[in-house]
């Protein structure tokens, strides 16, 4: 019989697992806050700089948080960008605002506040930062959400909501509540849900709902699902609500949604708040939301919108 | 062995259409890209990634995948997944397929846990019995497959692998789902549910029909084999507020099967079960969890094989009540589980103890502590220990030691280690039976320990083209120590002749496997998938019902499409080599030739909630063996109908 021990002893798969934990965890930049380590010059950082942008690339959406922030804040602070490999920050920093999920997850002291914006499927537990979270959402209020989305089309009585992931759980739970106050019947997805089941969902939903609304789920938005639903919304008189303007662009009935320069500036917001050992909760959604409609993708699907509600709309697309 | 083209161009032709009905990848511009970019970071980054920090190798169905696979069995959904060793067959009792997981494909696998919500359902006498679940497909929201051994975490009896069927629980407000089945061989199944939702109560009631008049005899055995059932599952929750969550769980199930031993024989089975789950989040890092369950079942044999004249009733039961704490640490990226079981399983049975009480059981106590680690981002390790003590295999222990490397993103290593125990079932230890008309007296071995599986393997995990196309490759090493098996104990020949048979523990064996799959996402609507298992196994005393029970090499592959205007399809092929098939209960050994076996489904939808479709099963020949009953695997066509509103 074979001794699998003295096969276990000789294999090399033990070393290659340390070298590797040792080459690609140990050995590349690390996050000074999370190492206790002095910052090494990545950015141009003074010792007492309190607070600290992270990115996560090179994106317009991050530009326009990046605007939304410097609009609130007053002055621009350092600005570290995870695509090129900045990832030192000062023992000072207090608060860190990240930008998309990659920033979220960079690792951080337990002493700096976390603002994280831009990372719509990511919640932050204890393990992922110890240190207090403050999540920016890039959805509205679900208050408002269903207030507005009742307002765009008067006759609505069922809405769909498509998602995949938990995050949108407790949303859901406030929009089916407020719903019911204004006579609309929720219906939703479960965790899980892909976009291999599109076809399906939208045959079943064919009919049985007046708007879908699409929150800023990455797994649900991309170009291939994005033409399946957009045409099947359009074919069927279905308004899509979606949580960007650009969305809308594309031939969305409507966004109803924080731009991604609100969400930056709420962030600076929940930043100074936070310097201020002021605290408003794990929680944010910026008070302000953008209305954008498509009439062009209205006269298509045949919706007939309210001109107040055309009057009262930030953009309209012609 | 006969060539058969048919099959290779039926499948050539599938993968064509799929092929052809394949969106390409469009132009990007910076609202895609931006989620896009977030979708990859969150597969990579996030924490609670089951399948990617698995320490072991995970394959996931979902509610989707079953409902367009077209089977009608939940050993179907099984039969093309990596790994995945399923035939049809029959034995003398109630069991109808024959399930593992990286080989030992024997008629009655003891070292697979299947677990419904949790629940054991492997019966008390250590043996899964497929067609008897409680449940229908429709029920079923997810089954989740882990390969490999399992045992620190769900205790013995998981060496080979665990199988976790996860019910839908109730989400829509009101809704009512129908489906109906007709076709070859008398098939038909009927299955209805209706769900319902409040604000902090929900319950959803199904109930599956099924029946058919199973599978042709052939020339070697003589039978009636035909199926009725019928099922009726709950499951409800009530959300009492502040992290309190309560569940219950409840079926009832009646089925008649013909037995194949006899032109006349036919086996009753009623059976009921109830759950209660109290899930209670304590902190923001902890939550406890606690279940208490049971299950009844009865065994009706008219006539019984052993006892011609009259008809045999067998009663098997279990309790188990299981607790669990999961606890993550502050700061360090720790996760801790602990917990504990304890279960109680009868089996009441007339004839098979002897002069012993027909009341025979088996207490297992089991506790067992489970530690997640995450010294850095691209390193993960896991362990796991159990303590369990049994009254059929004393103290035993089982661990597990894994490490998941992520050198660079989507890239993913694993290496894993464990020992896992398969404890002898009551009746291999306790039972006394003298066979009628044959002088053989079976008789258990109260010294029979369990077998132990002590596992090594590797795998790596990747995706490409935007995570369109995933791979995984996995190797394994199983070193299986005092495997069972029968010997003659004694001979005499005074007052009359009398063989008698035990078992004991005098084997050895090392299994060896690799296993390569692929899955490529065309489009929202089509995919394909491929892979392959290679399994080799040996043993101390060249017992052929070890090692040569198990195809060297299995290769399956399929796909689904959505053809537009409501049309859709799915194929699933899969192609073993030969074996060699043994039956316990018939003690019959058959050479089963290497087969494909092709499954298609098409169907069409006219409108909101409604399908109509047609499926074939068997569709390479109209004919083949895969068990050595007796019994052949016959091509079959159904048809029907979903509705849902």
């Amino acid at each position: 019989m074979n001794k699998p021990w003295a096969a276990y002893r000789n294999s090399r798969s033990v070393w290659t697992i340390v070298i590797s934990w040792f080459i690609f965890d140990v050995c590349r930049p690390g996050v000074a806050g999370k190492s206790g380590e002095p910052p090494s010059g990545a950015a141009s950082f003074s010792q007492d700089q309190e607070i600290a942008l992270v990115i996560s690339g090179n994106l317009s959406p991050y530009d326009q948080a990046l605007e939304g922030f410097i609009g609130s804040w007053g002055s621009q602070p350092p600005v570290l960008n995870l695509a090129k490999g900045e990832l030192t920050l000062p023992k000072s920093t207090k608060v860190v605002m990240s930008l998309g999920s990659k920033a979220a997850y960079a690792g951080y002291s337990k002493n700096v506040t976390l603002v994280y914006a831009l990372a719509p499927a990511v919640w932050l537990t204890p393990e992922d930062h110890a240190g207090p979270r403050i999540k920016i959402f890039l959805t509205p209020s679900p208050e408002i959400l269903v207030a507005k989305m009742k307002s765009l089309q008067p006759s609505l009585k069922r809405m769909g909501i498509i998602r995949s992931t938990w995050i949108f759980e407790d949303i859901m739970d406030q929009i089916r509540k407020r719903g019911r106050e204004l006579g609309v019947e929720v219906l939703s997805t479960g965790e899980g849900f892909s976009v291999d089941s599109f076809p399906d969902l939208l045959r079943l939903w064919k009919n049985r709902v007046q708007a879908i609304w699409l929150p800023p789920d990455p797994e649900l938005i991309s170009p291939a699902a994005w033409g399946v639903l957009s045409e099947f919304c359009q074919k069927n008189h279905i308004g899509l609500i979606v949580p960007s303007e650009a969305l809308v662009e594309k031939g969305a009935l409507a966004s109803i949604a924080p731009s991604f320069e609100d969400a930056g500036f709420w962030a600076a917001w929940a930043a100074r708040e936070a310097l201020a050992g002021r605290h408003h909760g794990e929680k944010i959604f910026p008070q302000r939301v953008k209305v954008v409609i498509n009439l062009e993708t209205a006269r298509q699907s045949a919706i007939e919108i309210p001109q107040s509600f055309i009057d009262s709309a930030d953009r309209v697309v012609r | 062995m006969r060539r058969n083209a048919g099959p290779f161009l039926g499948i050539a032709a599938t993968f064509g259409i799929l092929a052809a009905s394949a969106g390409l990848a469009c132009a990007q511009d910076d609202i895609f890209e931006f989620f896009e970019n977030e979708a990859n970071a969150i597969t990579a980054l996030r924490r609670a990634a089951p399948v990617e920090e698995s320490p072991v190798a995970i394959d996931v169905i979902t509610a989707r995948e079953i409902e367009a696979s077209g089977a009608t069995n939940l050993w179907d959904l099984l039969r093309f997944k990596t790994g995945m060793d399923v035939a049809d067959g029959r034995s003398s009792d109630v069991q109808r397929a024959i399930v593992s997981v990286r080989g030992f494909a024997e008629e009655y696998v003891i070292s697979l846990q299947v677990l419904i919500d949790g629940q054991r359902i492997v019966s008390p006498y250590g043996i899964v019995y497929w067609s008897l679940f409680p449940i229908g497909l429709h029920d079923i929201e997810r089954i989740e497959i882990v390969r490999g051994p399992n045992a620190a975490l769900y205790g013995s009896g998981a060496a080979l692998g665990v199988i976790n069927i996860i019910t839908k629980k109730p989400r829509a407000m009101n809704e009512i789902s129908a489906s109906a089945i007709g076709g070859s061989r008398e098939k038909m199944m009927t299955q209805v549910a209706y769900e319902t939702v409040r604000d902090s109560f929900g319950w959803r009631l199904g109930h599956t029909y099924a029946a058919d008049d199973g599978f042709p005899v052939g020339s070697r055995v003589q039978g009636n084999d035909f199926y009725m059932a019928q099922k009726s599952h709950f499951r409800g929750w009530w959300d009492r507020g502040r992290g309190n969550h309560l569940e219950l769980f409840a079926g009832i199930s009646g089925h008649v099967f013909g037995a194949v031993n006899s032109a006349n024989s036919r086996v009753e089975y009623p059976a009921h079960f109830q759950m209660l789950k109290y899930r209670r989040i304590l902190t923001p890092a902890a939550s406890f969890e606690a279940s208490a369950s049971r299950a009844d079942s009865k065994i009706v044999i008219d006539p019984y094989e052993f006892n011609t004249s009259e008809t045999q009733v067998n009663r098997a039961y279990r309790y188990d009540a299981d607790v669990l704490l999961h606890y993550q640490w502050q700061p360090a990226p720790m996760q801790t589980t602990l917990g504990g079981s304890y279960g109680n399983a009868v089996t009441h049975d007339p004839l098979l103890y002897g002069n012993q009480d027909p009341r025979q059981s088996n207490q297992i106590m089991r506790c067992f502590l489970e530690q997640t680690v995450k010294p850095g981002e691209s390193l993960v390790l896991n362990g796991g220990v159990s303590w369990e003590r049994s009254d059929t295999g004393g103290t035993q222990l089982a661990y597990q030691a894994a490490a998941s490397v992520r050198p660079w993103e989507e890239h993913i290593f694993r290496f894993a280690h464990s020992l896992a125990p398969t404890l002898p079932g009551i009746q291999t230890q306790r039972m006394y039976q003298e066979i009628p008309a044959s002088f053989v007296a079976l008789s258990g071995n109260p010294e029979l320990r369990p077998v132990k599986m002590r596992s090594y393997e590797a795998g790596y995990r990747t995706t490409f083209l935007s995570r369109r196309l995933g791979t995984e490759a996995n190797l394994f090493y199983m070193n299986i120590n005092d495997l069972w098996d029968s010997y003659i104990q004694s001979m005499v020949f005074v007052p009359v002749p009398l063989i008698t048979v035990s078992f004991q523990n005098q084997n050895d064996a090392v299994a060896r496997g690799a296993e390569a799959k692929l899955d490529y996402k065309i489009s929202p609507g089509a995919k394909v998938f491929a892979n392959y298992t290679f399994e080799r196994i040996s043993d101390l005393i060249e017992d052929v019902n070890v090692v040569e029970t198990t195809p060297k090499h299995k290769v399956n592959l399929g796909g689904q499409a959505d053809f537009g205007q409501g049309f859709s399809g799915t194929m699933k092929a899969g192609y073993k080599t030969s074996y060699l098939s043994h039956s316990e209960s018939r003690d019959m050994n058959v050479d089963i030739p290497a087969y494909w076996r092709l499954d298609l489904r098409l169907a069409y939808r006219p409108g909101q909630g409604w399908e109509f479709f047609w499926a074939g099963q068997n569709l390479t020949r109209s004919r083949h063996l895969e068990f050595a009953d007796g019994l052949e695997v016959p091509r079959t066509f159904y048809g029907g109908l979903n509705v849902q509103f």
